[in-house]
């Protein structure tokens, strides 16, 4: 007889593995550890405990908030504000930022190789970074240039609420950890469609 | 069909039983002042679409504190968790008009707070709160000694949590702390049953490994 299957180890946590594989356990070693293990790893998991309530205020509090948010102006985040549905112009963003990111890297990787290991090699590396210098990384420019030269008109068709200098802000406001993230965003959105 | 009946806000711990059929659709209050707390989810998302703001206060009452539970479970803090909640209401009112019935309203929200929780956790590694903030057994008949162990393993676990892939970690969650059956789990990640056996099944596995 087989081995218990994946969904058959679930269905025996959940007591619903019918009895005729059940018999199984009885004559497999393998299958009854790995079922003691499931079992003992679903036990520590479930007594981690409960979610620690909150003060009793904080439901009414709760609730003005998002009334609040609900009358406030949407507001777009930066990820929704770039792949907002519709917007055409997201596609051409993205493969500007990522040609000019790939053209940096090369840039960056043939600097790599003139300058060596060295200390002053780091510092050189280091200043090129575009989290430390945002105002002086040229991918990042162009994401703003491009973002503010869709137009406003442009945006306001493909349904996004912008306000002026919002692409500024956004890529100033961006973490290095958040740039990564939306580097990694555009490269799957443009291996998606196949741009 | 099972259908499932979500708790009431009232009641403080969220939980949610399969074997009880919905409650029959309520009729519409449809006056100004009218109670539309014993309104049925239907009812009040009809009623929110139709401007009744009061409609969708009680949506909001209604399930709070599960959306909040769940984010919780994702971020591990309370200031993450409520800003999480928030936005998925916000979410929620406004693609309202998409929220076709086909799923119940709870599933819907879960759905979204899954979402949510996940986005913002790619986004930023959740701050999770001191030890002592997250546990409330009763100390009092407790040794202080056992209360720091239990805390250190409960810590360790969610740390391990944390660290499985998305869908294995929302799987994980809605079933373990929220008790969904798997077929509501799969319509809230949008993959098939057997699917989310086959995830749980490796969340375990994994977090098997993890604590090791």
């Amino acid at each position: 007889m087989s081995h218990l299957s994946s969904e058959e180890f679930i269905d025996l946590l959940d007591g619903a593995l019918p009895p005729a594989r059940g018999q199984h356990l009885l004559t497999c070693a393998a299958c009854r550890t790995e079922a003691e293990a499931l079992t003992g790893v679903l036990t520590r998991a479930a007594a981690v405990g409960e979610v620690p309530a909150p003060s009793p205020l904080f439901w009414a509090h709760l609730s003005s908030r998002i009334r609040a948010g609900l009358a406030a102006p949407i507001a777009r985040t930066w990820q929704e504000l770039v792949w907002w549905p519709g917007s055409g112009w997201a596609a051409g963003l993205a493969s500007m930022l990522l040609v000019l990111l790939v053209s940096q890297s090369s840039f960056r990787g043939s600097s790599d190789l003139h300058l060596g290991s060295s200390p002053a090699a780091h510092t050189v590396r280091a200043a090129a970074d575009p989290a430390d210098d945002i105002d002086n990384d040229q991918a990042w420019a162009v994401v703003r240039t491009v973002a503010d030269d869709a137009g406003d008109d442009a945006a306001e068709d493909a349904g996004i609420a912008t306000r002026p200098d919002a692409a500024e802000r956004i890529t100033l406001e961006l973490s290095a950890r958040e740039k990564s993230e939306l580097a990694q965003l555009l490269a799957g959105e443009l291996k998606r469609s196949g741009t | 069909m099972l259908t499932r009946t979500w708790v009431t806000a009232g009641e403080p711990e969220s939980r949610i039983r399969v074997t009880q059929p919905s409650p029959p659709r309520a009729a519409t209050p449809g006056v100004a002042g009218a109670d539309w707390t014993v309104a049925a989810d239907q009812v009040l998302v009809d009623a929110s679409l139709s401007g009744e703001t009061a409609a969708f206060d009680v949506i909001v009452e209604r399930y709070q504190r599960q959306v909040y539970q769940l984010c919780y479970r994702f971020v591990g803090n309370h200031e993450d968790a409520s800003d999480l909640a928030q936005d998925v209401f916000i979410r929620a009112y406004r693609g309202l008009r998409g929220f076709r019935g086909r799923s119940a309203l709870g599933t819907w929200l879960y759905r979204i707070a899954v979402n949510v929780s996940l986005n913002r956790m790619a986004l930023k590694a959740p701050r999770t709160e001191p030890i002592d903030h997250r546990e409330h057994r009763d100390a009092a008949i407790e040794l202080p000694e056992t209360t720091l162990l239990r805390s250190e393993r409960a810590a360790e676990v969610r740390a391990a949590v944390a660290r499985l892939p998305r869908k294995q970690r929302a799987t994980l969650i809605l079933r373990v702390y929220h008790e969904l059956p798997h077929q509501e789990i799969a319509e809230i990640l949008g993959s098939s049953v057997g699917a989310v056996k086959a995830n749980f099944f490796h969340a375990l596995a994994n977090l098997k490994k993890l604590l090791q």
